[in-house]
């Protein structure tokens, strides 16, 4: 069984009155990737400061490396590599001093993947950083954290405000990285739940500041359907009633739009057998569990 | 090595505070120069009789003192005036930006995810806030120093250092002050009219001769030890005590802030 390189327990913080994370209990395992999802103002970002040890929590635990957040050393934070939600870098240093002021915390600095990276990005090394677009800014802090050898990279919402090239050639990149080690692992936000789809192997959904669930991405793959399905007579409550049905909308009188969130061969097996005139499946991608889990909980608090 | 690195990048963030610094000392030195030698040529073209007259007055007989020693009317210019407000400005610009200026520009999440503790990312900008304190007051000294040998005017340098030593000390001190009320505002315009207001609040003290002990502008001009010809060591422990305090509030309230 992999070790975790995150274990975060319990996990709280208030803003004055404001519960911003309640409860958030969240392993990340050595050799995975794992994306955080929810809608603005759902507390990733607040998480991830958290993780971080910007934030202090007001309940709970995070341990990065088996290591309490408030008692970590360099030895823990060197293994981290972490992209803010806005990369802000100093305006006052071109890309190179502000490689240059990087590359003295890490002594595993690998100056050739430096290198590499800045000849593919084609960044002006003296061109201060204020005068860098937003996209070149995610492009330095990729190299930064690419080249530190980080074990664990923290990316809070690395794609916003990149191209779907750039999207792409971000993702590419750590994805290489990620492979080039098999212990290394990131955890993810992104509102770009299709490329995310593409790279994680489990996904969180957060909002409202509670984690509501944490996905394998397989599963996802393979669970989350939506069946519709035209019976020729009402169907008896235990098939509506299956376990592994997450929500059931009827269209018609014997008409039934079922979301499977587990349990999906065994409900198909179920509504086949029983007399049908149509069934057919849908497949449900992260987005679509995504508004579910946005709704949902909208859904509630009305 | 991290906290070399850090005091390298704060010190280079600063390095127009210490040109515009050195280029002000130089400008002092020439100053202080220029019109003790303009100055001394009027009182010497005083006629005795209209001198006699003059002296019935404090004032006069104040002036009479600065300008009949070359280190007095530099102590008196320097150490006594300038060092205070040119170096009191300085802390509050420096002070303001050092954290309320990180976190405006949104650059402190960078700045504490390196491999950083929160106490080497206090101490490094400590350490390069003092580091250009006293360059900027040590080598503006060393120039009013030099450019009087140059004019041919002698001063004691022992004397002017010891006092110098002594503003340097408590000027760390109103520094120290100005990082923690930097900490705990978010706008560096903001926390540098605080730290401003703060120093007018800490100066009052200093108009009381009874109470003058607790202000750190009084003790800045050295001059129980200048003066009143005191041992150095008093008022610099005196001045490290109350730093050390500072220091260690600092270094508690910038361990627990949220950034």
């Amino acid at each position: 069984m992999s070790k975790s390189c995150l274990t975060v327990r319990n996990l709280g913080k208030n803003f004055g009155s404001k519960n911003a994370l309640t409860g958030i209990t969240l392993d990340v395992k050595e050799g995975e990737i794992i994306g955080l999802v929810g809608p603005n103002g759902a507390g990733k970002t607040t998480l991830i400061k958290l993780i971080m040890g910007l934030l202090k929590p007001d309940a709970g635990s995070v341990s990065l490396y088996g290591k309490d957040i408030k008692a970590v050393g360099h030895d823990v934070m060197r293994r981290v590599g972490y992209i803010p939600d806005e990369p802000f870098f100093y305006d006052f240093m071109t890309a190179r001093q502000t490689i240059e002021f990087n590359r003295r915390f890490y002594p595993n600095w690998d100056s050739q993947k430096c290198d590499d990276l800045l000849k593919r990005f084609h960044l002006p090394l003296n061109e201060p950083v204020k005068n860098m677009s937003r996209g070149m800014k995610a492009q330095l802090g990729l190299i930064l954290v690419l080249a530190q050898k980080a074990d664990f990279l923290v990316l809070d919402e690395p794609l916003e405000g990149l191209d779907p090239l750039r999207r792409l050639e971000f993702l590419n990149l750590v994805l290489e990285d990620f492979l080039e080690s098999a212990g290394r692992s990131v955890l993810i936000s992104s509102h770009y739940l299709e490329e995310l789809e593409r790279v994680v192997d489990r996904v969180a959904f957060l909002n409202e500041g509670r984690l509501l669930r944490v996905m394998d991405i397989e599963q996802l793959k393979m669970e989350e359907k939506t069946i519709r399905v035209v019976f020729q007579k009402e169907p008896p409550e235990t098939l509506l009633n299956m376990s592994g049905i997450k929500s059931v909308q009827q269209e018609g009188k014997t008409s039934y739009l079922l979301t499977i969130e587990d349990n999906f061969n065994a409900i198909y097996e179920a509504c086949s057998r029983y007399p049908h005139f149509i069934l057919e499946i849908y497949h449900r991608n992260l987005e679509d569990v995504f508004m579910d889990f946005s709704g949902r909980d909208n859904d509630d608090h009305k | 090595m991290t906290i070399s690195n850090l005091i390298r990048k704060e010190l280079f963030q600063m390095r127009w505070i210490l040109i515009i610094g050195m280029l002000f000392g130089l400008a002092l030195a020439i100053v202080i120069v220029v019109t003790y030698h303009y100055m001394e040529q009027v009182v010497a073209e005083i006629p005795p009789d209209l001198m006699e007259f003059l002296a019935q007055y404090e004032i006069t007989r104040e002036l009479l003192f600065i300008f009949g020693d070359y280190t007095d009317y530099v102590w008196s210019q320097w150490n006594a005036k300038n060092l205070i407000q040119a170096g009191s400005i300085l802390v509050i610009v420096m002070s303001a930006s050092q954290f309320a200026g990180e976190v405006s520009r949104r650059t402190i999440g960078f700045y504490l995810s390196r491999p950083v503790t929160r106490t080497e990312g206090f101490l490094g900008k400590i350490a390069a806030g003092v580091i250009v304190l006293g360059v900027v007051i040590g080598g503006a000294t060393i120039l009013t120093l030099a450019t009087s040998a140059i004019f041919g005017l002698n001063a004691e340098w022992g004397r002017l250092f010891g006092a110098t030593l002594v503003g340097l000390v408590w000027l760390i001190t109103y520094y120290l002050a100005g990082c923690i009320i930097s900490i705990l505002n978010r706008e560096p315009l903001s926390a540098g009219v605080i730290i401003g207001v703060a120093g007018i609040v800490i100066s009052v003290p200093g108009i009381f001769t009874v109470s003058r002990d607790l202000s750190i502008f009084y003790q800045m001009r050295a001059v129980d030890y200048y003066i009143y010809q005191q041992t150095l060591t008093p008022t610099i422990l005196y001045g490290l005590a109350v730093s050390g305090v500072l220091l260690f509030a600092g270094i508690k309230l910038f361990a627990a802030r949220d950034f």
